[in-house]
């Protein structure tokens, strides 16, 4: 890298040398490597030293000069003093000299919004050369803003307008009504880039994103993050970083793996972040951790099918980088959070969570200790929504003291401020109740790993103690401690079942299907054939295929058949399909799936899957729903 | 030109009889009564076990129909038996359409090969009949605990605790090569599966093999007093597939002999009990980007393999009683074996020389 970048600074300098001869006849010397002429570098040192001495002196000279006129609206054949062009041409970047090669337009607004320097770095005051009446050239030195609002008089009007449209008050309308074109193979990438090259808007545009990326003023930084959209912001980040090199700008979008459109802003966030706060091992993932992990993504593929779902369990191993990229790449279903299979011992919760999550997205705590309860929330809540609460079976049994009966109430597992049935407010109501803990007792959830009653904070309170690697719903050995002491009388009850599909008509309002479509408002029909199910998620833009099949159909290289008849039903999501060769594969998420590791299988694999459980179905239903709001 | 044209003819007649011969058509299983509530049928067709969606457990012989055991409604009943048709192992699902779990334990019950006894065993998943359904071993996924109990003498009981904590649905494949031999799968820390042999006698377990990479998977087996290893490599990726074997009891595992490879990711599910001379598997034909799978039947003496479905997507191969099916969209095949149709019962004891008539058999179904 650092050869690289050395070889790119000198070749830079070189391209200036090249430019700069072009535009001045600055030396005679030739810049050869003899003994008389150091290497080029050294040279271009020298070289470097010479123009400073040069600037400095043409400056004190300018500036010495009284009669200096203030106006130049009456002098002739302004120009900017060669100089100072000079100065500019040595001192700035080389994408933006490339920027204002053609255009004098284009020199004036790269000028004034910043993207150029002086040997003395931002430019504050403007040297130019005039003929005076005698038609001689004279210099004279301007303060930039005073130069601005005149030159524009001059010449080059329109860039007095550009500047009101990137304004502070217009700018976001202004980005909402620019196209950035996004390029679909190389030939119309270069077009595209040349566009830019040539486009009045470019150099507004840039400096947008160098206050983005170098202003300290946060207040600017803060309103520009704001007002332009992520996707735009990276836009502008791959086209001004990369104005000399359309095949670096074009790189970056004719990338065909979602790792880096998510980069470039193409795809949401949330497709990259959960697969790469668990690989980084870090609660939240700044943007250079996502460009640095979607590189190792791109390279090492193989990560993809071991890491990633740490804490998170679910079937292992899952899908290769490159796999679950082309799944991602067309995959609609909205997962905004990371939850855990493996604690799940119903795999319809975990595909209800990620359905209902779909249409009515929520904030979502993602961490080991609330993934399961997440889940069993987002189905408890359709049944309170219901006014079904006979649905919801989870329950938590205690010695009542009064009646000297075991009695039971309902929980819903986790801890949620604003939900009264959460497990930590129902624990902490019966000690309350029943054991004379203070009305105000607040109870915490706690991995048994973290839990040490040694230590001074477990000494005092309620806490509900558990293993978080191991523990599901109806395998969970979880433990209430209050006050340094384990209420063995306090048990947690129930085993969630329901229909998924209604089985019988008597419950048909209370299976998942028909409470979906009454709570959230959705709308589903059934999918017959691969014809059916493309045009569905073609046509309907939220919409996705949910369904019911025998495992052993669905992945058969991981579940056997081995008896007639046999099948283990499995809850899954189609959200998208990708042609490749000569098939068409469905990008699929089981139930006991990885949420940020889609497969891709083929479209007999869910035909036969369906057809084999629908034989089982006691009303022979065809479990494979499109559903959409 | 007339001479010709028969030329032409009858060179296309014989390639199209050739192709005509070339296509395997599997026969569909029939029965007169609904296949989707068939648990087993013995391969001489002489009784069936069968359920009802009312949840019952029944079995039936050309005279007889007898109720084994009555569960709640939509309870799901699976049998498993092996040839030595001995005992018959049943797990019974009481929550089977209304709590979708691939780890909820099951009521186990064993029952003699053709009888009606049914006697509990526990609970668990994936139950085996083994060495000659003298022992059954069935997996706890919570405990991860691989339980062994004599079929015989239900006192006689042991377990296996897995290592495995990386794959909340791994079910480690087991087979016992004499009284005091256990060989079983199970994943270590970084999800390689290995097969380890367990001796009851020093209630030891010892790897015998380690697996290249996650993404491989063992299946095991016993074919003529062999040991049979089947590696195959999930998920697209590039890691082939092997068979090879062993003979038992094992001396060194290293030096197995390879009964087969390809470069391909094949579905596998070894069935290696239908033949003494052929182990079927399910194998890609195909390659990874336009997978074909079928079964086929590999020699494993001249170590060839014949195709015994055209089928191409292929999912499963079950082995009922010496005959082998496949299903395919809801509807199950006979790939190899001939099952005695004959005798199939008709369910209700009828004079052996009547015969029912189309209608009655249709009521039969929709009693069902």
């Amino acid at each position: 890298m650092k050869l690289k970048t050395s070889h790119l600074f000198s070749l830079n300098l070189y391209c200036k040398i090249v430019i700069l001869t072009g535009l001045t006849a600055f030396c005679g010397k030739t810049y050869s490597q003899d003994q008389d002429n150091p290497g080029i570098i050294e040279s271009l040192e020298r070289l470097l030293e010479v123009h400073r001495k040069q600037y400095d002196q043409n400056k004190t000279k300018v500036q010495s000069i009284l009669n200096a006129p203030t106006d130049i609206s009456d002098l002739k054949d302004v120009q900017l003093d060669p100089q100072f062009m000079r100065s500019l041409i040595f001192n700035s970047d080389d994408k933006y000299l490339r920027l204002i090669q053609k255009d004098e337009c284009k020199l004036l607004s790269a000028l004034e919004n910043n993207l150029l320097k002086t040997t003395e770095g931002d430019v504050e005051k403007v040297f130019i050369t005039y003929k005076n009446k005698e038609n001689k050239i004279e210099s004279m030195a301007l303060a930039k803003n005073d130069f601005f609002e005149q030159i524009y008089k001059k010449k080059c009007l329109n860039n007095r307008e550009f500047s009101t449209l990137f304004n502070e008050k217009n700018f976001q309308k202004t980005i909402e009504g620019t196209k950035f074109s996004l390029p679909k193979n190389n030939n119309e990438c270069e077009i595209i880039h040349k566009e830019w090259l040539d486009n009045s808007y470019t150099p507004y545009l840039c400096r947008i994103q160098q206050i983005i990326k170098k202003s300290k003023s946060q207040r600017q930084v803060a309103l520009y993050k704001e007002k332009i959209p992520a996707m735009q912001r990276t836009y502008l980040d791959n086209l001004c970083n990369n104005l000399t090199s359309p095949a670096l700008f074009c790189e970056n979008y004719l990338k065909s793996d979602v790792w880096n459109k998510v980069i470039n802003g193409e795809v949401p966030r949330y497709k990259l972040s959960f697969k790469c706060k668990n690989l980084l091992d870090k609660s939240e993932v700044s943007n250079s951790d996502l460009k640095n992990c979607a590189a190792k993504l791109v390279n090492e593929p193989s990560i993809c099918e071991t890491r990633g779902n740490k804490n998170f369990p679910s079937d292992f191993p899952m899908q290769n980088c490159n796999t679950i990229s082309d799944a991602l790449n067309r995959s609609k279903l909205i997962t905004n959070y990371h939850d855990c299979p493996g604690n799940v011992d119903n795999e319809a919760i975990t595909n209800i969570h990620r359905i209902v999550n779909h249409f009515s997205p929520r904030n979502i705590v993602s961490n080991k200790e609330t993934c399961a309860g997440e889940a069993q929330f987002t189905f408890a809540r359709l049944n309170f929504d219901i006014k079904h609460e006979a649905g919801w079976p989870l329950q938590i049994c205690f010695l009542n003291h009064v009646s000297e009966k075991e009695d039971c109430v309902p929980y819903i597992p986790g801890s949620r401020e604003e939900e009264p049935l959460s497990e930590d407010q129902v624990i902490a109501k019966i000690l309350y109740q029943q054991k004379g803990a203070p009305a105000k007792t607040k109870c915490r959830i706690v991995d048994s790993k973290a839990y040490s009653p040694v230590r001074s904070e477990f000494k005092f309170g309620c806490f509900i103690v558990f293993d978080a690697e191991n523990c599901t719903t109806l395998s969970c050995n979880k433990k209430v401690i209050w006050e340094d002491k384990v209420q063995s009388d306090i048990k947690f009850m129930g085993k969630p079942t329901f229909d998924y599909f209604t089985t019988a008509f008597i419950n048909e309002r209370y299976s998942f299907a028909s409470m979906i479509n009454e709570v959230k408002g959705t709308q589903g029909r059934t999918i017959k054939n691969l014809t059916d199910l493309k045009f569905y998620l073609d046509k309907i833009p939220n919409s996705i295929i949910h369904g019911v099949g025998c495992v052993e159909d669905l992945i058969p290289e991981e579940f056997q058949r081995t008896a007639i008849n046999q099948c283990h039903p499995m809850p899954f999501i189609v959200d998208g399909y990708v042609p490749k060769s000569t098939e068409t594969w469905i990008v699929f998420r089981a139930a006991i799936d990885d949420l940020h590791s889609p497969r891709l299988v083929l479209w007999q694999n869910i035909f036969n899957a369906v057809s084999a459980y629908r034989e089982l179905h006691p009303l022979n239903t065809w479990t494979l729903y499109g559903i959409k709001k | 030109m007339a001479l010709k044209n028969k030329v032409i003819i009858f060179l296309l007649s014989i390639f199209s009889f050739k192709s005509l011969e070339a296509k395997i058509v599997l026969p569909e299983l029939m029965a007169k009564q609904a296949i989707n509530n068939i648990l087993f049928i013995s391969q001489d067709g002489k009784f069936t076990y069968y359920q009802k969606r009312s949840g019952s457990l029944l079995f039936s012989t050309n005279y007889k129909v007898q109720e084994m055991r009555k569960g709640e409604i939509g309870t799901k009943y699976t049998l498993f038996a092996t040839p030595a048709r001995k005992k018959i192992v049943v797990l019974q699902n009481s929550s089977y359409h209304d709590f979708y779990s691939l780890r909820a334990k099951e009521k186990i019950y064993l029952v003699n090969y053709g009888e009606i006894a049914l006697k509990e065993v526990g609970s668990g998943t994936s139950p085996t009949l083994l060495l000659n359904d003298s022992w059954l071993s069935y997996y706890d996924p919570y405990s991860k605990l691989l339980n062994f109990e004599s079929t015989n003498n239900s006192a006689l009981k042991f377990s296996i605790k897995l290592n495995n904590r990386i794959n909340p649905y791994f079910t480690p494949q087991v087979v016992m090569s004499d009284d005091n031999t256990i060989y079983y799968t199970d994943l270590n820390e970084s999800g390689i599966v290995g097969v380890l042999e367990y001796k009851r006698n020093t209630s030891a377990s010892n790897i015998i093999y380690k697996a290249a990479s996650p993404m491989e998977k063992a299946e095991l087996c016993i074919h003529n007093d062999n040991l049979v290893l089947g590696i195959f490599g999930i998920h697209n990726g590039n890691q082939g597939s092997i068979i090879s074997s062993s003979p038992l009891p094992l001396k060194d595992f290293t030096k197995r002999e390879t009964l087969y490879k390809s470069e391909q990711n094949d579905l596998g599910h070894l069935v290696c009990d239908l033949d003494k001379s052929r182990i079927a598997f399910i194998k890609n034909f195909g390659s990874a980007a336009t997978p074909s799978y079928d079964i086929a039947d590999l020699n494993v003496t001249t170590k060839t393999i014949v195709p015994l479905s055209e089928i191409k997507t292929a999912s499963n191969i079950i082995n009922m009683d010496g005959i082998l099916l496949t299903q395919e969209k809801g509807k199950y095949y006979i790939v190899k074996g001939e099952i005695d149709f004959k005798n199939i019962d008709l369910l209700k004891p009828k004079s052996p020389t009547q015969k029912p008539t189309a209608e009655e058999v249709e009521k039969e179904l929709e009693d069902e």
